[in-house]
């Protein structure tokens, strides 16, 4: 594949990276199944790309992306907390709630951002590197920056708070842990970070369209547990960096399915090869793992 | 002092499988007193204690730590004075975390989390030195997840945590029930050390009337949702099971057959 | 059977090395199309193979002097970004994408380096693929299907004179749909005649919205919004129990009932497309290329509806239609 091909799956990679963080913080962390991400991300979009054609400076269209996607979780887990429904179903609540909202804030089904400043802009003038070096080198600096936050966070007293709330509620609430808050806390900033996901992605990819946001807890969910499989998750810090890996390695899949054209596989196939290539990413290192156990087990036998 | 006075509660009332499970329970524990509390199968010790750690909302009735009306706090909000150990070693731990993790949660019993990391350099040290305490070498393992650990060293890690911080009362939730007698005669001595060396308020409800007379200075009975007998001092001092027994059913009129209670 | 996984994952391994050193390979003096659409629909096929066609039937014949390659996004936005960059990766002479999220990813990631054709895209201004529907210089161009609103309005107008309200259902959610009814509402208000809309988020939502406009309106007009078409035989029940004239956008909904339409067909507008790319592929600049919009119309007319509907039709227009259904 080419250059732009690869660095377009690190690029899209990362990206996705910043949802799989945010769905690892509500699915993983909380055991919370939160739908509202489907929303949030569209919903991230939106709000910045209304703003920046509304003339606000695209830096601070983030700001209100991510204050957007974090109310957004906060309805979700409020509905749950306070009112009782079922987190599953509160999220879902949500996030068709959002298809109307986000409707709401461009106006229009999809609002266009080709030829406008974004974030990525000043950083093109900045580095001397073609646009689709750029584009994932300012991607990387930012998950960087939440691995370092969220790690920081979830190794505090308020962030094992929240880790024990998911793990043990019974236990954690016997610690003197509020565990409604630490929800609130939590699904709000899950939702934040793929709102913050949305918003780069509407600047990236020229527009922010109602549909963006179909299937992207599938997308995430992927990404987490591909990362699992592949990488360690000992620690918690390795676990976050695992998904980043997960989500890089999920769209390096699909850039190789999609020159899958020259051993016969077409267009259509696209899904399912990808899906193949997840498989056997996934199965390879459990096969590893069991060889070098075979081995060792035959060498006792003897 | 803990007070619980006049408590009710009753599980699903008007149908018809209601449960009179706590039929005005009255009981004060004088400070760092150790008491035990016995009583067959739905005798409501359990109800009891859960009353007392705010996990069951009494339906009538008030529980008083130190004069303080705790009667309709959350578990959260009345955990810097309970300290309590669970019965599951399973439901008292976290077991995906590390027992640094676990540790550093309950040391924030009581207290206001912040943003500071929660393992630091002298925590662990401070943990090193009461997990050593228990001799099971898992001083060396503190970053260890809680779920490699066996059932009596996570009890015995239990107890650690719950003593951490202090607290106006220990509840002990029949915490040797799901151990072996080796694993659990470890795990008693270890509760007499800590509550004796911190002369702890504890309340201990147990299956076993042995154990039951073994430990504290104060047994009370528990049946059909009250306190049927209350012994301590010299009246208690001497006192074997049968003696118990023969106590209650004067008292009551009729014997026990919970084979649990009388043989183990 | 753990041996057969890694021969599985050795192959995979090699093939990803192999797929990495060799790069869509051209042949020498012949030129590259990459075409992707966001979704595969009938409409969206049938464009992609006027563009074929005409490229076939102007000599330029697949696997001798013409590399083709379709991808399809799949309805994913994300997939549709990776697409474009692969393409771009692959210096293609033109790159063809149709509908508006697929256009916007692939103008996005060429930056002006690599000829755009759009096709399908509704209003290519307000995609931000260009700056306007004249030649405005840049790389990219294409055909709208953008309705030729006008005509569909002057349709009405001459079947129905003394018509002064039309109603319009539409998905609020559908770009295409709500570009088409405001633009609509536009040239009507402009001859006069006032627009009525009724929103439809779903298909199982049309037959409130239609019903909601019974005793509002003297005729009702349904543009190609996928939503609404979709339950079409909602409408025609409406109009017909209220006696209320249906016109569509879409020849296809007049055998489903509209009393009549004046439609094109999406590989009409291929065919106009494979000819944009036929220029561009001759060495002309696409950014010199007018955008077009639909050149061919259909009249379709149905009498036994239309009847039903409360509507004759004279002499004169059913002459003019090109297909009549009783």
């Amino acid at each position: 594949m080419s250059l732009i091909a690869f660095l377009g799956a690190i690029e899209t990679g990362l990206l996705f990276g910043i949802v799989a963080l945010g769905v690892f913080i509500s699915f993983r962390v909380l055991d919370f199944p939160d739908l509202t991400v489907d929303g949030s991300l569209p919903m991230g979009a939106a709000t910045s790309a209304t703003l920046i054609v509304a003339g606000v400076n695209p830096f601070l269209s983030l700001l209100g992306a991510i204050i957007a996607g974090a109310l957004a979780g906060l309805v979700t887990a409020w509905l749950n907390v306070r009112l009782g429904i079922l987190h599953l179903l509160a999220s879902i609540l949500t996030m068709i709630a959002l298809y109307s909202v986000n409707l709401r804030i461009m106006g229009k089904p999809n609002q266009a951002l080709l030829g406008e400043e974004t974030v990525f802009t000043p950083f093109e003038k900045l580095i001397d590197l073609p646009y689709y070096w750029v584009t994932p080198i300012v991607l990387f600096a930012v998950i960087v920056i939440l691995l370092v936050l969220l790690n920081l966070f979830l190794s505090s007293e308020t962030g094992l708070g929240m880790r024990a709330t998911g793990v043990n509620g019974r236990m954690a609430a016997a610690q003197g842990i509020n565990t409604g808050k630490m929800k609130l806390v939590g699904i709000a900033l899950s939702n934040a970070m793929v709102a913050l996901a949305g918003a780069l992605f509407a600047q990236i990819q020229g527009g922010a369209d109602i549909t963006m946001g179909v299937g992207v807890i599938v997308v995430g969910l992927a990404a987490v547990i591909l990362g699992e499989a592949t990488f360690s998750t000992r620690t918690i810090i390795l676990a976050t960096i695992g998904c980043v890996v997960g989500s890089i390695l999920y769209r390096v899949v699909v850039a190789v399915a999609l020159n899958a054209d020259f051993i016969g596989l077409q267009a259509q196939d696209l899904k399912l090869v990808t899906a193949v290539l997840v498989v056997l990413a996934m199965t390879l290192p459990g096969a590893r793992q069991k060889w070098a156990k075979r081995k060792s087990v035959k060498g006792a036998g003897q | 002092m803990i007070e619980a006075k006049d408590i009710q509660v009753v599980f699903n009332p008007g149908t018809a499988i209601e449960n009179k499970a706590l039929r005005g329970m009255n009981l004060q524990i004088p400070e760092s007193q150790f008491v035990t509390v016995i009583g067959s199968n739905g005798a409501g010790k359990s109800t009891f204690l859960n009353v007392l750690a705010g996990e069951i909302k009494a339906d009538a009735g008030s529980v008083k730590i130190d004069e303080q009306d705790v009667t309709n706090w959350s578990t959260a909000r009345r955990s810097g004075l309970v300290a309590r150990v669970f019965q599951d070693p399973m439901a008292g731990t976290c077991e995906s975390l590390t027992i640094e993790e676990n540790l550093a949660l309950a040391s924030g019993r009581g207290q206001k989390r912040g943003f500071s990391h929660a393992v630091t350099a002298e925590r662990r040290d401070l943990f090193r030195e009461k997990i050593s305490v228990l001799g099971l070498g898992l001083e060396n393992r503190l970053e260890d997840k809680m779920g490699l650990l066996s059932g009596g060293q996570r009890q015995a890690v239990s107890l650690v945590m719950a003593t951490l911080n202090p607290m106006k009362i220990l509840l002990l939730d029949e915490h040797t029930a799901a151990l072996d007698p080796k694993t659990a005669a470890f795990v008693l001595e270890l509760t007499e050390k800590l509550v004796n060396e911190g002369q702890l308020t504890t309340m201990m409800v147990t299956h076993s009337m042995r154990q039951a007379l073994d430990h504290g200075q104060r047994t009370v009975m528990l049946h059909e949702g009250r306190v049927v007998l209350d012994v301590e001092g010299d009246q208690r001092k001497n006192m074997k099971v049968e003696d118990l027994l023969h106590m209650f059913e004067k008292v009551r009129g009729e014997e026990i057959d919970d084979d649990k209670l009388l043989l183990s | 059977m753990f041996n057969k996984k890694i021969l599985g994952a050795f192959a995979t391994a090699a093939y990803i090395g192999v797929s990495a050193l060799f790069p869509a390979v051209a042949q020498a003096d012949s030129k590259t199309v990459k075409i992707t659409a966001i979704v595969e629909h009938p409409a969206l096929d049938a464009v992609r193979k006027g563009v074929k066609d005409v490229l076939g039937e102007n000599g330029y014949k697949v696997g001798e002097n013409l590399n083709w390659e379709f991808q399809s996004a799949q309805g994913d936005v994300g997939i549709a970004g990776q697409i474009a960059k692969k393409f771009v990766g692959e210096n293609p002479d033109v790159i063809v994408a149709i509908a508006t999220p697929s256009a916007q990813a692939a103008v996005a990631s060429a930056r002006g380096t690599i000829p755009i054709v759009f096709s399908a895209v509704t209003d290519p201004v307000a995609a931000k693929l260009v700056k306007s529907w004249k030649a405005s210089g840049g790389s990219v161009t294409g055909v709208s299907d953008m309705l030729p609103l006008e005509k569909h309005l002057q349709l009405i107008t001459d079947a129905l004179p003394n018509a002064k309200t039309i109603g319009v259902p539409y998905n609020p959610g559908e770009t295409n749909a709500v570009v088409l009814v405001e633009n609509f509402k536009k040239i009507a208000e402009s001859k006069g005649i006032n627009v009525v809309t009724a929103s439809a988020p779903s298909s199982g939502d049309v037959l409130m919205a239609v019903r909601s406009l019974v005793g509002k309106v003297d005729a009702i007009y349904v543009t190609t919004d996928n939503t609404i078409v979709s339950a079409f035989e909602s409408v025609v029940k409406v109009g017909i129990d209220a006696q209320i004239p249906v016109f569509a956008g879409d020849t296809g909904s007049v055998e489903r009932g509209a009393a009549a339409a004046l439609g094109f067909d999406y590989y009409d507008i291929g065919r106009q497309t494979g000819q944009v790319v036929l220029d561009v592929l001759n060495g002309k600049t696409a950014g010199d290329i007018d955008v077009q919009g639909v050149e061919k119309t259909n009249l379709h007319i149905n009498l036994g509806t239309a009847k039903q509907m409360g509507l004759t039709f004279d002499e004169q227009m059913v002459k003019k239609a090109a297909k009549v259904v009783e």
